[in-house]
């Protein structure tokens, strides 16, 4: 279950983040999340709730924004939207693609 | 209400160390080869056989289980250095842990170090280890749709070795559905049937390997 060892590295990265903001409350922590991660959202939410349980982070909440996998074509230059991680242009079958969105794993911002 | 923006990879620490694995193997010319599948594949099966190719004082292993070492075990009964990680329950390999075991391990004269990491087609994939190549193994038994099932590591891979060939007429396995769902998710990736029972394939699977190996020695130089 690499969700926990996810959470493990967010819950490191928003504690640096606090230790500069120590009068602070955390509402919340948006991450942006690829589609092409593979990644249950309900299990990265549990790990990151569990975590925080006893620490200076508890009651934010993990808001997990997924984003669609995105494609341009490199033959017929058309920009669209990968579905079922198959990796071909649906308007010209080439699979000579330009992969521009669905691989980020990261921390985008916190709220307080 | 005050929003601050971060914009860092979750996966930044595993990164950083994976980045420092990458420069120790260019360092000193070893080529890294990260195995990859689902537990029963026959990684290790198959990996004694390639080893029965290679020469003993070339290569190390290190093997990545959640619990005992008996990988490491049989590798070091064939005269190979293995090194075992038990991850007690984790569910892959992260670059830490590859640096810890390098750390503890003898690397004089490798050139050739294989990391058969935790039978798992999901987690493995997402953490870079330093590698140069992602390897999959998958096999007849397992059905023809596992690219499909498992995209991410089909994806990531250099080279895809397609294991229990001796098995494919038992299991009426469909090699030609295998390839279209191979390539729908890696157009292109190379792929070698093998059987690490009746020893086919292994020639042009090692034959790969001494390629990587040129083109490692090429690089550090």
């Amino acid at each position: 279950m690499h969700e926990l060892s996810l959470a493990r590295e967010i819950v490191a990265i928003v504690d640096e983040i606090m230790l500069q903001h120590p009068e602070k409350s955390l509402k919340c922590v948006r991450v942006k999340v690829g589609e092409l991660n593979p990644l249950i959202p309900d299990q990265l939410q549990s790990c990151y709730e569990a975590l925080i349980a006893d620490s200076k982070l508890v009651g934010s909440r993990l808001e997990i924004i997924r984003i669609p996998v995105r494609a341009q074509c490199r033959k017929c230059a058309r920009d669209f939207r990968l579905e079922q991680f198959s990796f071909c242009c649906p308007h010209c079958e080439s699979t000579g693609l330009d992969i521009n969105s669905g691989d980020e794993l990261m921390v985008s911002e916190v709220e307080f | 209400m005050s929003v601050i923006t971060v914009e860092r990879r979750i996966l930044q620490k595993n990164d950083e160390i994976a980045v420092a694995n990458r420069h120790y193997f260019l360092r000193n010319g070893i080529a890294v080869i990260n195995l990859l599948s689902s537990p029963g594949a026959g990684k290790t099966t198959l990996l004694e056989r390639t080893l029965q190719h290679l020469d003993p004082p070339t290569v190390m292993v290190i093997e990545g289980d959640v619990q005992t070492d008996r990988d490491a075990q049989r590798i070091a009964a064939l005269g190979f250095r293995a090194v075992q990680i038990v991850t007690h329950g984790g569910c892959h390999l992260d670059a830490g842990l590859i640096r810890d075991a390098m750390n503890s391990a003898d690397l004089s004269g490798v050139s050739l170090l294989f990391i058969e990491n935790v039978g798992n087609l999901v987690c493995p994939a997402c953490f870079d280890l330093g590698e140069d190549h992602k390897v999959v193994i998958s096999s007849t038994t397992e059905g023809e749709d596992k690219p499909i099932k498992y995209p991410r590591v089909f994806r990531e891979a250099s080279l895809c070795l397609l294991n229990k060939m001796d098995l494919a007429p038992v299991v009426e396995f469909d090699q030609e559905a295998y390839g279209k769902h191979v390539h729908a998710v890696h157009p292109g990736l190379e792929i070698i049937n093998v059987s690490a029972k009746t020893g086919q394939g292994l020639p042009a699977w090692v034959d790969w390997l001494s390629h990587a190996q040129q083109d490692k020695l090429r690089a550090s130089r």
